[in-house]
């Protein structure tokens, strides 16, 4: 987390845009440090609430003595929450946290084009959309990279930071004293070779799925393998958790980039099949799983496999889960040292693929 | 390590107790051990984050917030009670906490 004495960087003003889980969790996790702070919401947002929010965490910090009044009082001057984006013009550095749709993404970014001051940094935390997608052809291409958190983001101190064939070199040597000061420890990547986590992560759950799809095992069955073999999440559990119409675009982002799009097709059209429905995981009480309250309707008991059959699937997806680290690990120019930091966070395991 | 007293737990369960009350604007008396954080109260990691902070500054703790949330992983609590006892395993073991999951 960022400390007030460790801001003294290029960049002192920050813009984070986007009020939902990830806006929220990036907004927090700079709001006690030195940075002047502008949280923009969309036009849907509740800006009192916001700020109501905001006041009184930083007001309980104050009644327990997290944080002096000096800093009470300079926190509370120096940020904005607002939804109005021409807070943004004087910003060294805006972050933009909205939902993973690229229409929505381009228009956004065309706006802070003609907003933010030329020096400024326009940062996206895409989970899956290349930062040179976002617009091209301006005078501002060499101030764009992608920076992609993870959720909740005061816990997680991987950040993969994604440069473009234009991006300046100071733009990104700012970027890298920023996210250095807030702690975090940095992934760095190209475009041809971003967002390597979820992508190692999505191979598994796709070599999974094929497994049910197959009939050889249930999704339950899978996750519960999953769960006492590999990591501590199940692999469909983790969809449903991040909503399956997330999942469902990143997914088409990362698959038309990729050569045998035919691998990956029977997943796809799973999750087009529940978003149609409206089975969009958790947050709408149906997607692998069936919820109520958000709270997961536990299946009252799970068939075991057959142990020959149950060793092979997990010897299979343990294999699936080397294989794309190492290959993604090779792509991407990352050290196995610094792969295996970031995958042990990324799924809270003790020890990386390469240990 | 801090010391853990008689009253540790109660000061745990008042400081948890005057959060979620103040955090979720619900009176106090409407919050009980079994009350569960996220489907009762709307809650989310960011408070549960905030608490740690707070634990971390009462009884000058010498934990990482990665090492709480790797424990959290493997041990996710669900109500305020069991909320209360991850809080006093902190307390007492502070980074050594991960040896118990």
């Amino acid at each position: 987390m960022s400390k007030p004495e460790e801001s003294a960087s290029s960049i002192q003003t920050v813009g984070v845009i986007g009020e939902g889980q990830m806006g929220t969790s990036i907004f927090y996790s700079l709001a006690d440090s030195s940075y002047s702070l502008r949280w923009i919401g969309s036009e849907n947002a509740d800006i009192p609430r916001l700020q109501h929010n905001f006041e009184k965490k930083i007001r309980r910090a104050l009644k327990t003595g997290i944080m002096s009044q000096e800093q009470h009082d300079q926190i509370l001057r120096q940020t904005i929450i607002t939804n109005d984006l021409n807070v943004t013009a004087d910003c060294d550095l805006v972050i933009e946290a909205i939902p993973e749709e690229l229409p929505i993404k381009q228009t956004l970014f065309t706006a802070l084009n003609d907003i933010v001051k030329p020096s400024g940094i326009l940062a996206s935390n895409s989970s899956s959309i290349n930062p040179s997608n976002l617009f091209t052809g301006t005078k501002r291409d060499d101030r764009i990279i992608g920076m992609h958190y993870f959720y909740p983001v005061p816990l997680k101190e991987s950040v993969e930071l994604v440069t473009t064939c234009s991006t300046a070199s100071d733009v990104r040597a700012n970027v890298v004293e920023f996210l250095h000061n807030s702690g975090k420890f940095i992934l760095e990547l190209n475009e041809s070779n971003s967002f390597i986590l979820n992508k190692i992560y999505f191979d598994i759950q796709n070599e999974a799925y094929k497994i049910a799809e197959q009939g050889k095992a249930t999704v339950e069955q899978l996750d519960l393998l999953v769960k006492e073999g590999l990591f501590p999440l199940g692999l469909f559990d983790f969809m449903d958790h991040i909503g399956i119409d997330t999942m469902l675009n990143s997914v088409k982002n990362y698959v038309s980039c990729y050569p045998q799009k035919d691998t990956y097709s029977g997943l796809l059209k799973r999750l087009q099949g529940m978003v149609d429905e409206g089975n969009l995981g958790r947050k709408s009480g149906a997607g692998f799983y069936r919820y109520q309250e958000s709270q997961q309707i536990t299946p009252h008991a799970v068939d075991p496999l057959p142990e020959e059959t149950a060793g092979e699937i997990i010897q299979f997806l343990r294999f699936t889960y080397l294989s794309a680290a190492k290959r993604f690990t090779m792509l991407s120019g990352c050290t196995t040292g610094e792969m295996n930091q970031a995958i042990r966070e990324y799924l809270g395991i003790e020890k990386g693929p390469f240990e | 390590m801090a010391q853990i007293t008689e009253n540790t737990r109660n000061e745990v369960k008042e400081v948890v107790y005057d959060f979620f009350a103040d955090e979720c604007e619900v009176d106090v008396s409407e919050i009980s051990d079994q009350t569960n954080i996220i489907k009762d109260l709307d809650g989310d990691s960011l408070m549960f984050l905030e608490l740690i902070e707070v634990f971390k500054k009462k009884y000058s703790l010498e934990i990482e917030l990665k090492t709480i949330g790797k424990y959290a992983v493997k041990n996710p609590v669900q109500t305020i009670g069991e909320l209360i006892d991850m809080q006093m395993l902190i307390i007492e073991h502070e980074d050594r906490i991960l040896e118990l999951a």
